[in-house]
């Protein structure tokens, strides 16, 4: 839970690293509808994906950042707004690293906003956490 | 621009290595190739496409979240013991709801788009948040269409209302970036 009197500017989500597999994509394009073969077929990926080999859905990593704001904020109503840029392209078989940091706390309107990310070993941001953000509603 | 290049989406694929035309049952994916591309027209921009309808249901709610790794046990929770109206969707799952009906944009023959395609941003303001059993009409629009180098921009709203009390529920605003030939090597 967030609780307005506790949260600060600075404060940082824990950190979690999540594999996303080939399995893991194909599972998210059924859940999503987002049936794309960048994401599953590497003769079609081979000739357009930005990596040349399937990539993971951008919006697999959001829902993963989404994830872990809302267990921090307590709970799927406490957010606002989300509003992320994805910049690398995730590579299938390749493990990203989420994280968020507090960086404004609006007291009158008691919400707090976020930098969040997902990253990949190299640093490059799959979602770019200068340019990625969220907005939660304390409690 | 981009007037002259209109419908060319529809095109058959053309030779080279191995190359699915179609894809995801009755999706049509026709990567076009063609070079130094510009095809968006931005005549476009503030169009807006009829509303669809979408029911956010039980079963559509648990695939969504085992995708996402939520572990919430009332995404699994058995309908007799949990109404469908108590559980609260998790927020990207709005992606569900405003993302799976983008052949809107390639089905459009005045737009111009093609699968050369990736996802640049992706924003999400809600109002509330989403319930099973909410019934949404979400509108799609064409908010902007921008080149940018080799690239083109194209920024799709969706805006989704309550079906029954026409309260805004959440829009959905995504930049889908759309590559000329071979510009993102």
């Amino acid at each position: 839970m967030a609780d307005r009197a506790a949260v600060a500017v600075g404060d940082r989500l824990p950190e979690e690293r999540v594999l996303l597999d080939q399995g893991d994509v194909i599972r998210y394009a059924g859940a999503s509808g987002d049936f794309n073969p960048l994401h599953w077929d590497a003769g079609f990926a081979a000739d357009v994906s930005p990596t040349g080999g399937v990539i993971a859905h951008g919006m697999l990593s959001m829902g993963h950042v989404s994830r872990v704001v809302t267990a921090w904020a307590g709970g799927p109503e406490k957010v606002r707004e989300l509003d992320v840029s994805f910049r690398a392209a995730c590579p299938v078989g390749a493990t990203i690293t989420i994280g968020g940091e507090v960086t404004e706390v609006d007291e009158a309107a008691g919400t707090a906003t976020l930098s969040v990310w997902a990253e990949l070993d190299d640093g490059a941001g799959v979602v770019d956490r200068r340019r990625s953000r969220a907005v939660v509603v304390l409690d | 621009m981009g007037h002259a290049r209109r419908g060319r989406s529809r095109r058959p694929c053309r030779g080279g290595r191995r190359r699915r035309c179609v894809a995801g049952g009755a999706r049509p994916f026709r990567p076009r190739r063609e070079e130094g591309a510009i095809a968006l027209n931005p005549e476009r921009i503030g169009h807006t496409y009829p509303p669809f309808t979408y029911e956010v249901c039980r079963e559509k709610l648990r695939e969504y979240a085992e995708a996402t790794g939520v572990t919430d046990p009332i995404y699994r929770a058995d309908p007799r013991e949990v109404a469908l109206e108590e559980i609260v969707a998790p927020p990207t799952f709005a992606a569900c709801v405003c993302l799976g009906r983008l052949e809107t944009l390639i089905d459009d023959p005045e737009l111009g788009a093609h699968w050369n395609l990736v996802h640049g941003s992706q924003a999400f303001a809600f109002q509330r948040a989403l319930r099973g059993g909410d019934v949404l009409r979400c509108t799609p629009r064409v908010a902007d269409i921008s080149a940018k180098g080799p690239m083109e921009l194209l920024t799709y709203e969706v805006a989704c209302v309550d079906a029954t009390t026409e309260e805004p529920v959440v829009t959905a605003h995504s930049v889908i970036v759309f590559f000329a030939d071979g510009a993102h090597r």
